[in-house]
């Protein structure tokens, strides 16, 4: 027995010094166990408290910059020029076939500007409120908070084109904040807003930056969204519009004004105001070297940065913009298809329209002046190469913007020309899900080196503000102020010079002048998110994007000059229904938490 | 098989060790002096015990009635005893069995067999409980168990599909059956929040994966349902926790026990999409529905029908083109285990394969088949250093490997989905992949299964857990205990992917001279296989010690615990520096109970928890509950002795959850670097972007869950039927959850609003369990088990904006309730379109369109016509069923398992034709069958359109199912060799097995699996035909 205990004890000990040791592993812990903090957590103090992390926090306000060449992709925020008369998208997944076939509702908000506008708006505000206190060198904090001032401005613009009134919203919101109270201010005051931001901004921006800043705000950027601000509220849909006087919120204010002229001729100062000043500053309409207006024409867009680019952004290697847009035997995918109506509306190299209108069957009322046929063949190549020998009529001899922006059967593309008939090697036949539906392909910005299959691309930019687009704003201004005085003629026919096209007859009055600065616009301007904008500002949409599209017959034909092929064939009935299509509805997530948000008419 | 103990009450009687140790201190030292003063004949008696099975019993007390005389039976179940006459009668005992006396006469050599006292070993038997075990009678929270050889018998190396109506409390859903990731989803009683919804799941007291373990090395698997069972786990306790533990050594000579069991596994309900003709077909009707001409010619459909130009008009059916019928696997396990009374031990060996359902391509080098093998290692070790003390040491070692194709189950399977009868061949004339030039849809099934290289994923697992147990009974008081556990576990997950850019071609037919054409460009060149690795690793420790008193003071038997614990757990190549700082929990457990007589039981717990989740001053939680029961049965009165147990008990208390879906430190701010970041110069420099994160809110909590829950025990006959009933009601409060009435104006990310205890949610339920177990005189066993758990939670409250049509509001409605639109049927005519609300999702709605109801009455019908539809997808009603009988050496049983109240929406592009374009998309053939056309108006869907149809492919009622099924989980036939001979080759026993796994399902879907996620089914659950022997030396 005694030895048993002697055991036992023997035994104990190491037990006893057992538990010890997890008993000090226990206390050994500090008090302190659950108190590790991360160590490298930045807060917003912090975050202002150095010169390289405000850097970074301004890198962040950019991003919200909207990625416009995502024209079809889920997460596009451009739904635009698939839903303007431009295009149409072959990809049944874009948006935009929501806005064309008119299903698309408060409930559904894939393209989410509003939201990704608002967190860029956030940023901003952050950024402005506590930029002040960054040690760093005065001149480049100024700078750095007049590109926030700017890009403030730029994001509240860019939901006033979609919504016209819209929650402004010039300070940080707490999460504390009665949130409540937030309502949507009449477009006037939002409008007064961006301009006085952009003229504050203005002041603290310098008119160009290095090579190595490209893509930082400068001053004719804001000068230019001062104009463009300037010209939305003037047009129809936002001055003095009858169909939204009734919109009045709780506080007993309209949110759209009465008609007042006087924003045409504000409209008009500020572009001229940009213009001016950015000539003085080193800034022009680009030419290529050798002046030809095709080359111009397309390298304004590949030519990153270049004089007339007052605002692009970048988007780094975009490669699938670039597929998209290039033909599916180039390996790309063919959605990006320019509708027939577009190249219709391409004028004659004459400066003549070789379409002016449509019968009741859909079929193109000719214009016998302007030598433009629908049948046979070319037999020559155009003397500049423009075309080569064999390509159909329809494609002949017309404004050389249309060879800098259009693909269509025949022409040359990288090399050989583009089929795409139902045979062809671009064409339908073995496209599987992706392939060209009208018979016409985007060209313009399309960079005409990229080698998909060898996965070769260049860097993209989306040219946001250029110096053609305020030409063209200054003389609508001028022409609704004034009337067609001969600055309206001077600007519209410098855009004309430089596509190589004649000047605009004289004695125009102002509504022939409306009507080809309208038309000057969507050739100018197009695929560059403004046709869909403007039918609506200028309240013509209902007449124009209620229609059937067409495009030639993609499932037929079986060598270039097969005239089955050159069939105008529907594509598809378009819906648009006044007023309720002019503005976008307000998203039924918002107005559930805040029922004192307006809906916009006819949502 | 008769009344075999389950293994929870076999652990109770081999455990008890002070037993052993007092029975030898008085029998050695009688045996040795006790033959000295005696001068009779007398001689040496030779004995061997068994028990009812055979086996040889170790520890066994044998006495000479009236005398000092006894003895112990060794390891191999034998004693020696001296014999002083005929008349002397020996007095066999042993817990848990009954006491036998007899007298050996003349004999020198005899056998001894005991019989199990049933009603000792129900007394005796244990359960396991949070941090420790009780003995059953005195149990009085809600906890469940099941005996593991139920769980066993489904051949499966994913633990958590065997689980399913196994017991009751458990709810469990399995979505997939691809090899190392078929783990089932579990729950206990459903859920009571919607963020973090999952259990704590311990195995040997250690948080740890359930899915990884080999069924073989479990010793006991259990359930804590209730406040009282889950108190002790505090801020961790509220979603309910599982514990399991692995078996430990056993007094007795070593017994080697190998069993191999092999499968025939069968795909379960592959889809089944329709031919190339079919396909062409519904193209062509989807344009003439719309007035459009058809795009396929008669004799098109005539070339995809026989099949004359397979290339360019091909008719190839994907599904049996990349997938097998049949595929095998096989789970092995070598065990021994025995004990000696200084050292028990336990160890296994498993090896698992499970082959997946992929085609090998014989050309390939490699395998491209998915493959998960295993090998599990464990060893439970128990010393006795003294009377005292002992320490165990548990190892286990998991080393799986998985293999798959260069691209993943789910791609696979999206591509089944994505590519049509008549995209493309499965190879080109060259032998080259065919494939389009589509933008989202390069996918050739054949060539992502065959060609795409292959992926090998390690994943080891070390378990280390240390523990030992000092009894102070002699030191301070008796009764008293000290314990402690220390664990580390580590985990590495490796893999290697060696992804081949195979070619892609498109084949475009036949020039003038009979050459093959491509389209060129390729789609895509040949490309190196190339070759990357990743890593992922994470450990945690683990560190408990406890003051344990167990003691019986005449009638009151009191017992008392009082526990440390803390786990640090580090995620070691965490990607950023705050998911690399170890995550941290420690807390205070403790536990009184008193029992009056076995008749009044009271229980208090408490859980004392910090959770580094939370600020300072507001870490520690204290989460108490107390419990009481009535053993009527115990009672004096008591008269009714067919009733031998009957019990009532009731608790009530709080838990909490600490846990939300892997965000940390909820109330601080953070700003990241390298966030959303922008591009600046000419050569478009990204410049890192710093922006918000998470935004902290200061007065974050745990979540608080308050449970009452009242149970009734009841067994019949000593226990030949047993009921157990609870029903049960939770009120969790402080639900963490994102905020959700910030509007976008205000800027904020989505994922940056703070989270705040702002829900609450009210999940209540009943849970129940029946069985009756019988040997007849005959020999004849019977047994069923059934099971049955009901539980459903509602939304009680929320951070929601407030909904201009109520009834759209989640609040009232139980956790995940789908909404959507309420079919009326099919239009029928342009009458019938022009005459009811106008649906507005889409312009032109025609006949063979879903006709929506207009649930507010606005005469038209948009997203406010949404409505709760259908149940959520986990159902509320888990059953199983378990039967088994057994005579001499046959065993039968068969096990049922069934859900109710659960829906499933069959939606996606396969039954949503040309959703994503014409001619896009595969097709399932229900769809195509029972699809609306002018001759088949009273069709189940509606008609086909060229694109997608904003009105029919929308959530409703129109492709909301009943996922209800009952399910032959398993059944099995096994026989018990007794065949002398073979125990000269020192095998003892031998049991040959056939068995299966879900064997048949009777659902109301029919084309996909039942317990599917939404839409038209992923890599499929298996029917596995599983053969086996288990081998006992």
């Amino acid at each position: 027995m005694k030895t048993e205990n002697m055991i036992n004890r023997l035994v104990a000990v190491p037990g006893v010094l057992l538990c010890l040791l997890l008993a000090g592993i226990v206390s050994s812990c500090s008090k302190d166990f659950l108190e590790k903090q991360p160590d490298e957590n930045l807060d917003i103090q912090q975050i202002f408290s150095e010169r390289q992390f405000a850097e970074g926090f301004l890198s962040s306000v950019y991003h919200n910059l909207p990625p416009m060449l995502d024209v079809s992709r889920w997460e596009q925020r451009n739904p635009f020029t698939g839903g303007s008369d431009e295009m149409e998208i072959t990809w049944t997944g874009a948006y935009s076939h929501l806005l064309n076939s008119g299903a698309w509702s408060p409930a559904d908000y894939y393209p989410d500007l509003w939201g990704f506008m608002y967190e860029g708006i956030r940023k901003t505000n952050i950024f402005i409120e506590n930029v002040d206190g960054v040690p760093m060198d005065e001149a480049e904090k100024r700078h750095w908070k007049g590109e926030a001032t700017f890009l403030r401005a730029f994001y509240h613009f860019q939901l006033v084109k979609m919504y016209g009134a819209i929650p402004l919203v010039d300070r940080t919101i707490n999460l504390a904040d009665d949130m409540s109270v937030i309502r949507r201010q009449p477009v006037d005051e939002v409008v007064e807003f961006i301009v006085s931001e952009c003229d504050k901004a203005a002041d603290m921006l310098n008119w160009t930056v290095p090579a190595i800043q490209h893509g930082r705000i400068t001053r004719p950027a804001a000068l230019a969204l001062k104009s463009q601000a300037l010209l939305y509220m003037a047009s129809p849909l936002f001055n003095g519009n009858p169909d939204y006087s009734g919109l009045v919120d709780d506080g007993g204010r309209r949110l759209f004004p009465e008609y007042d002229p006087s924003w045409w001729q504000r409209a008009a100062e500020a572009a001229k105001a940009c213009i001016d000043g950015a000539e003085q500053h080193g800034y022009g309409l680009y030419y290529a070297a050798d002046n030809d207006p095709v080359r111009s024409y397309q390298e304004l867009f590949i030519v990153r940065n270049n004089k007339e680019v007052l605002l692009a952004r970048n988007n780094g290697v975009h490669s699938h913009f670039e597929r998209c847009a290039n033909p599916t035997g180039f390996g790309g995918f063919s959605i990006y298809c320019p509708t027939q109506e577009l190249v219709d509306a391409y004028e004659m190299a004459n400066g003549e329209q070789p379409i002016l209108g449509y019968n009741a069957d859909g079929s193109p009322i000719l214009n016998p002046a302007s030598g433009y046929r629908e049948t046979g063949y070319v037999e020559e190549a155009h003397p500049k190469g423009y075309y080569p020998e064999g390509i159909h009529n329809m494609y002949a001899d017309r404004d050389p913007r249309f060879y800098a922006s259009i693909s269509y059967n025949g022409s040359m593309w990288k090399g050989r020309p583009i089929q795409f008939w139902f045979t062809g090697i671009d064409g339908r036949q073995r496209a599987g899900s992706d392939y060209c539906i009208t018979g016409y392909l985007m060209r313009k910005m399309v960079n005409p080196t990229s080698n998909i299959p060898q996965n070769q691309f260049g860097l993209n930019t989306w040219v946001t503000f250029r110096l053609g687009e305020q030409y063209l704003n200054y003389a609508e201004a001028l022409n609704e102020a004034a009337g067609p005085v001969a600055d309206v003629y001077h600007y519209i026919n410098a855009i004309r010079a430089r596509a190589g096209m004649p000047a605009l007859p004289t004695n125009l009055n102002q509504e022939q002048m409306r009507e080809r600065i309208q038309r000057e616009r969507r050739i100018e301007l197009a695929f560059e998110a403004h046709r869909y904008f403007d039918v609506r500002r200028w309240k013509i949409a209902s007449g124009i994007d209620n229609k059937e599209i067409h495009g030639m017959d993609i499932q037929a034909g079986t060598h270039l000059q097969d005239d089955a092929f050159y069939n105008r064939t529907p594509i598809e009935k378009r819906v648009f229904v006044s007023p309720k299509h002019y503005l976008w509805p307000i998203q039924v997530g918002e107005i559930e938490k805040n029922p004192m948000l307006l809906q916009n008419p006819g949502w | 098989m008769m009344g075999k103990l389950t293994p929870i009450s076999r652990c109770c009687f081999l455990k008890p060790r002070h037993v052993i140790c007092l029975v030898m201190m008085i029998a050695l030292p009688s045996f040795m002096f006790g033959a000295d003063n005696d001068d009779q004949e007398s001689w040496v008696l030779h004995g061997v015990v068994l028990d009812e099975t055979g086996a040889p019993m170790t520890g066994v007390s044998i006495q000479v009635k009236g005398t000092a005389r006894g003895a112990t039976t060794d390891l191999e179940g034998k004693f020696i005893l001296e014999i002083r006459g005929t008349e002397e009668v020996l007095r066999v005992s042993f817990v848990g069995y009954n006491t036998q006396e007899l007298a050996p006469g003349e004999r020198r050599e005899i056998t001894i067999t005991l019989s199990p006292n049933e009603e000792d070993q129900r007394l005796n038997e244990v359960v396991v409980v949070g941090f420790g075990t009780q003995k059953k009678i005195s149990v009085t929270g809600a906890i469940s168990d099941v005996p593991v050889k139920n769980i066993q018998r489904i051949s499966t190396p994913s633990l958590s599909n065997a689980l399913a109506g196994s017991m009751p409390g458990i709810v469990t859903r399995q979505s997939s059956g691809e090899p190392g990731y078929d783990g089932a989803a579990v729950f206990i009683r459903g859920f009571g929040t919607w963020e973090n919804r999952s259990p704590l799941i311990l195995v040997d007291g250690v948080e740890r994966d359930i899915n990884n373990l080999n069924t073989q090395e479990i010793e006991s698997f259990s359930i804590l349902k209730d406040a009282s069972a889950t108190a002790v786990y505090g801020v961790r306790g509220a979603n309910g926790v599982v514990l399991i533990t692995t078996k430990r050594g056993s007094l007795g000579k070593p017994r080697v026990i190998f069993r191999t069991e092999n499968a025939a596994l069968t795909a379960l309900r592959l889809p089944e999409y329709i031919n190339g003709v079919e396909y062409a077909g519904l193209m062509n009707e989807a344009l003439v529905n719309e007035g459009r001409e058809p795009l396929y010619s008669q004799q098109d459909l005539q070339r995809y029908a026989d099949g004359s130009d397979p290339y360019l008009y091909p008719n190839v059916d994907w599904v049996n083109t990349i997938l097998k019928e049949n595929t095998f696997q096989t789970i092995n396990n070598l065990s021994v285990t025995g004990g000696t009374e200084m050292v028990k031990y336990y160890t296994n060996v498993g090896y698992t394969i499970l082959n997946g359902i992929y085609k090998q391509e014989p050309d390939n080098f490699w395998n491209n088949n998915a493959q998960m093998k295993r090998y599990n290692f464990r060893s439970n070790v128990d010393i006795q250093l003294s009377k005292n003390l002992t320490i165990d040491l548990g190892l286990g070692g998991i080393i799986q490997r998985g293999n798959y194709p260069g691209r993943s189950a789910p791609d696979i399977f999206n591509s089944l989905k994505v590519t049509s009868p008549i995209n493309f061949p499965v190879t080109n004339p060259d032998g080259s992949i065919a494939g389009g030039q589509t933008s989202y849809l390069q996918n050739n099934p054949y060539g992502m299964v065959a060609r795409s290289g292959y992926t090998t994923q390690d994943r080891n697992t070390l378990q280390g857990t240390f523990g030992s147990k000092w009894d102070l009974s002699e030191y301070i008081t008796e009764g008293l205990s000290v314990r402690g556990l220390f664990s580390y576990d580590h985990f590495y997950h490796g893999w290697n992917e060696r992804i081949k850019p195979y070619a892609i071609r498109q084949y475009i037919g036949q020039n003038e001279d009979g050459e093959d054409m491509y389209r060129s460009p390729d789609i895509r060149e040949e490309g190196a296989m190339g070759y990357s690795v990743g890593n992922a690793s994470n450990r945690a420790y683990y560190t408990e010690a406890a003051v344990n008193y167990n003691r019986s003071f005449g009638k009151n038997n009191v017992t008392g615990m009082v526990l440390f614990n803390q786990r640090d757990y580090t995620d070691i190549t965490a990607g950023t520096s705050l998911n690399n700082l170890p995550y941290r929990r420690r807390g205070v457990a403790a536990r009184v109970t008193y029992d009056f007589s076995s008749r009044y039981l009271f229980e208090a717990n408490m859980g004392y928890n910090g959770s580094e989740n939370f600020p300072k001053g507001k870490r520690y939680g204290f989460f108490p509950s107390v419990s009481a029961g009535w053993v009527i049965s115990n009672e004096p009165f008591w008269t009714l002795d067919a009733v031998s147990n009957l019990k009532i008990r009731g608790s009530f208390g709080q838990v909490g959850n600490d846990q939300i879906g892997g965000r940390r430190f909820l109330f601080l701010t953070n700003i990241i670097r390298g966030g959303q970041d922008y591009p600046f110069g000419e050569q478009q420099t990204w410049l890192a972007g710093y922006n918000e994160d998470q935004i902290g809110n200061e007065d974050v909590t745990w979540e608080v869950a308050t449970k009452a829950n009242l149970g009734l025990d009841m067994e019949l006959w000593n226990g030949k039927v047993v009921l157990q009933v609870d029903g049960f009601r939770e009120n969790r409060d402080g639900i963490l959850l994102q905020r959700g009435t910030i509007p976008r104006v205000a800027g904020y990310y989505p994922w940056v609003i703070p989270y705040a205890n702002l829900g609450a949610a009210r999940n209540h339920g009943v849970d129940a369990l029946l069985e009756v177990r019988n040997t007849t005189p005959g020999g004849f066993y019977y047994n069923v088990r059934g099971t049955f758990t009901y539980a459903k939670s509602i939304r009680i409250k929320d951070d929601l904006p407030t909904y201009v049509y109520p009834y759209q509001n989640p609040v009232g409605h139980a956790i995940d309730q789908p909404f959507g639109l309420v079919s009326l049927g099919l239009f029928q005519d342009a009458d019938e379109i022009n005459s009811s609300p106008r649906q507005t999702f889409m312009e032109n709605v025609r006949p063979g369109d879903i006709k929506y109801k207009d649930v507010n009455g606005d005469g038209v019908i948009d997203v406010f016509d949404r409505v709760a539809i259908g149940y959520p997808r986990t159902p509320q009603i888990i059953y199983g069923a378990n039967f088994s009988v057994a005579y001499k050496g046959i065993e039968l049983s068969a096990f049922f398992t069934g859900a109710a109240r659960a829906s499933l929406f069959i939606d996606g592009a396969s039954m949503y034709p040309f959703q994503m374009g014409l001619g896009t998309y595969n097709i399932m053939r229900d769809y195509y069958d029972n699809r609306w056309t002018p001759d088949n108006p009273d069709a189940t869907y509606p008609r086909v359109s060229t694109m997608d149809n904003p009105n029919n492919n929308r959530t409703s009622t129109h492709f909301l199912r009943d996922a209800s099924f009952i399910r032959l989980k398993s059944a099995e036939v096994a026989y018990n060799f007794e065949i002398q001979g073979l125990k000269r080759f020192g095998l003892e026993s031998l049991r040959l097995f056939i068995n299966g796994v879900n064997l048949i399902t009777w659902d109301k879907i029919k084309i996909i699996d039942p317990e599917s996620d939404y839409g038209t089914g992923g890599y499929p659950l298996q029917r596995n035909i599983n053969f086996g022997g288990q081998f006992t030396f």
